[in-house]
């Protein structure tokens, strides 16, 4: 068979056993790799109600047909799990080398079940299996891991995962590192930590085998040539911290915990100040041409006195837009030095930023209303703008010390923990802090946070993009917009299958007629464009049906009780409410445009043409 | 990076404002851009463009189409910060902002 090996990896570490298991045809081509086919085998392995901490819960990592040829941006895997934040669905995706060698390494996904007896790390070399004691790894970083574990065995060609001091204190937002790239969003580092797993490294020698290797190749060069045009120029330019200054002209920077919408610092902060005064280059994910990752340095030293324990930042360090907008404006904090800092500590830590700073802007604001004092912060000011506050905070959390033990649960725990009706001002949706995009200025991807299986996120439903273009009105909700949400949640399950980046989205001029021909090249099947479009819908089905049996109802597609009471109360939509009828009026067409019960739930008719049903899992 | 117009006309003219962001405004080294046009010129965003164009000949080519009116795929103008304009030939009001940024949204 082409573009697979076919093979399932699954390793018991309750045990310190590993098999091998068959992958069928039929399966891989109904959910073809990536969140498809690590949803599909969540949704086998994970029993209903099982404790994301516990050994029941799968840790699952996922390749796809495509990662081992020269499709750009390719270079990409999957993990799922139950998640810790949300209780639901969580998967996130990384780009790295570690995904080509683990496809080298010949199997297509690992399911990790079970949990160590003590600190473990395993090593995978074609398939075979090692397991390690990892004792000695405890309280690294995951670039240190990484280079600890290459240096005690002897190869420095293993590609390594790993988890920091987050992931080893359950940290319900932890992440999975790889080459310095994150599995980010929903804790699957904090289930990895419970695995007492602190890192994966992987060598193979086995190619991808291509059907037709010479049309392929034809078909990658065009690719490639679209990727280096107009349709990527802002993220090899500027990247995406450029979104930052625009969205507060437009009214949907989040700000002090969603209480404003546009940042008085903004220009401080901006894309542009990072791209004039810090960018030291620009580097590309493996089997990437586009080139979005920027790194930065700060322009004076670390002023971090409470932290001493940690490492300084690297020379360089990551930030998207995401991780600028949550430890910026988010927080109030106009200090890009301190921003850069913060982004390199969350990374060294083995934090999402997102969550991290959702959290963080959720204790600020308690503390501003009294409901919290410097008693329970260790003397921290916690104030929105305060600065000083955030690196140690940062620390607090990874090591759950002090006030960081309330908030590693992330918003929606700690708002039940501290009471007093501060779940008011927890912004997240299903427990998953929200990203940097304003609901109430842009309505349809106020539907999309809303609906979102892994809660508030950007990414598997990214329909703001309806909102950003001239085709309708983004302050105004209609039922309508469900059928975009759906859409674009298809497509992005596809793309997220196939594992492409999304920054070459719009490199397709027929999106599912060309995605189509590339997995037709790698695999040999005859793919048409409806059987792609009838995967993506499958495969959202999928981890909406994982969700409902984890004991998902209508109430969780909701949003936080601030965007729906809540006028904007600045920028250029002052005044503009997202009602809660609205909200329904969207959910409902969501639902509809679904084929769904109004109450959300999937007809057993529609499982069954969909494949869903169990009979056809 | 500070604001620069173009030299007043003579005759009575009105004033637009084209605000950059992200790469437009990296590759003009300037925030915003003031156009004037004669106050007898039927105001669009067509003509708006051309303005800035010869005002900012860097944009010509990576932002701007040769021959000012059109926009490169991968940037869009947005009017006053609200919508998006789809017809560039439409009229603006008086008192209209523009802003000149990339369509790709997102990360």
């Amino acid at each position: 068979m082409f573009g697979y090996h076919q093979r399932l990896l699954v390793v018991d570490l309750s045990h310190g056993r590993a098999t091998v298991q068959p992958l069928t045809e039929a399966t891989l081509r109904r959910f073809l790799g990536g969140v498809g086919l690590a949803a599909f085998l969540l949704d086998r392995e994970c029993p209903a109600g099982a404790d994301p901490f516990g050994p029941e819960n799968p840790l699952i990592l996922a390749t796809s047909p495509l990662v081992g040829t020269n499709v750009t941006t390719s270079a990409r895997f999957a993990v799922a799990t139950r998640s810790p934040l949300t209780g639901l669905i969580g998967d996130s995706l990384s780009s790295s080398f570690l995904a080509l060698e683990f496809k080298r390494a010949g199997v297509d996904a690992l399911v990790i079940r079970g949990q160590a007896a003590r600190p473990t790390y395993l090593t995978i070399r074609d398939g075979v299996v090692g397991f390690h004691d990892a004792s000695h790894l405890m309280g690294k970083s995951p670039t240190a891991t990484a280079a600890a574990i290459r240096a005690e065995q002897d190869n420095r060609a293993l590609r390594v995962a790993a988890i920091g001091i987050a992931g080893e204190r359950r940290v319900r937002f932890a992440t999975i590192s790889s080459d310095g790239r994150h599995a980010g969003r929903t804790g699957s580092g904090a289930v990895m930590g419970a695995k007492r797993l602190k890192a994966i490294a992987v060598e193979g020698t086995r190619p991808t085998p291509v059907a037709e290797p010479s049309r392929l190749k034809q078909a990658q060069a065009r690719l490639i040539e679209r990727s280096l045009g107009p349709a990527t120029a802002k993220y090899r330019t500027l990247g995406t911290p450029a979104n930052l200054l625009t969205f507060s002209r437009l009214g949907v920077l989040p700000t002090r915990n969603f209480q404003r919408s546009t940042f008085d610092a903004a220009e401080a902060v901006s894309g542009e100040q990072l791209y004039d005064r810090h960018l030291t280059r620009v580097v590309h994910c493996a089997s990437c041409t586009v080139g979005c990752e920027h790194l930065y340095r700060t322009l004076a030293p670390p002023s971090d006195g409470a932290s001493a324990s940690q490492p300084p930042p690297p020379d360089d360090a990551r930030l998207e837009y995401e991780t600028l907008f949550a430890l910026s404006s988010l927080l109030g904090i106009a200090d890009l030095d301190l921003v850069i800092q913060a982004a390199a500590r969350c990374d060294a830590l083995g934090i999402d930023s997102i969550s991290a700073g959702g959290t963080i802007a959720w204790a600020m604001e308690c503390f501003e209303r009294g409901l919290l004092t410097t008693r329970d912060t260790g003397g921290l000011e916690l104030r929105f703008g305060n600065g000083a506050t955030l690196l140690p905070l940062l620390d607090q959390i990874a090591h759950r010390t002090s006030l960081g033990e309330v908030l590693a649960e992330g918003s929606r725990r700690a708002a039940e923990l501290l009471g007093a009706g501060s779940a008011a001002w927890a912004m997240h949706v299903k427990g998953l802090e929200l990203p940097g995009y304003e609901p109430r200025g842009l309505k349809t991807m106020a539907l999309g946070l809303a609906v979102s299986p892994r809660g508030a996120c950007h990414n598997r439903l990214p329909v703001y993009e309806a909102d950003f273009s001239p085709n309708l009105d983004r302050f105004r909700a209609e039922a309508a917009r469900g059928a975009l949400a759906a859409a674009s949640e298809d497509s992005t399950a596809v793309l997220d299958s196939l594992m492409l980046c999304k920054f070459i989205r719009h490199c397709f001029d027929d999106f599912y007629r060309e995605t189509a021909d590339l997995l037709g090249l790698v695999t040999g099947w005859d793919v048409t464009a409806d059987e792609l479009r009838a995967a993506g819908e499958r495969i959202s089905n999928l981890r909406k049906r994982f969700n409902l049996r984890q004991g998902w109802t209508r109430a969780d597609d909701t949003l936080p009780a601030r965007l729906l009471d809540e006028p904007l109360s600045d920028g250029v939509g002052t005044g503009t409410h997202l009602t809660r009828d609205e909200l329904d009026l969207m959910i409902a067409g969501y639902y509809q445009a679904r084929g769904w019960r109004p109450d959300g739930t999937i007809p057993e008719e529609r499982l069954r043409a969909l494949g869903l049903d169990e009979a056809s899992l | 990076m500070e604001s620069r117009s173009a030299t007043r006309p003579a005759a009575p003219s009105q004033s637009w404002t084209v605000e950059l962001y992200g790469y437009p405004r990296l590759l003009a080294a300037r925030k915003a851009v003031t156009i004037d046009l004669p106050a007898d010129q039927p105001a669009t965003a067509t003509v708006v463009l051309a303005g800035l164009a010869a005002l900012c000949p860097a944009l010509v080519g990576p932002v701007v189409e040769a021959g000012g009116s059109r926009l490169v795929d991968g940037y869009v103008l947005n009017r006053n910060g609200r919508s998006f304009i789809a017809d560039l030939t439409q009229p603006l009001a008086p008192g209209d902002v523009l802003l000149l940024l990339a369509s790709q949204v997102g990360g």
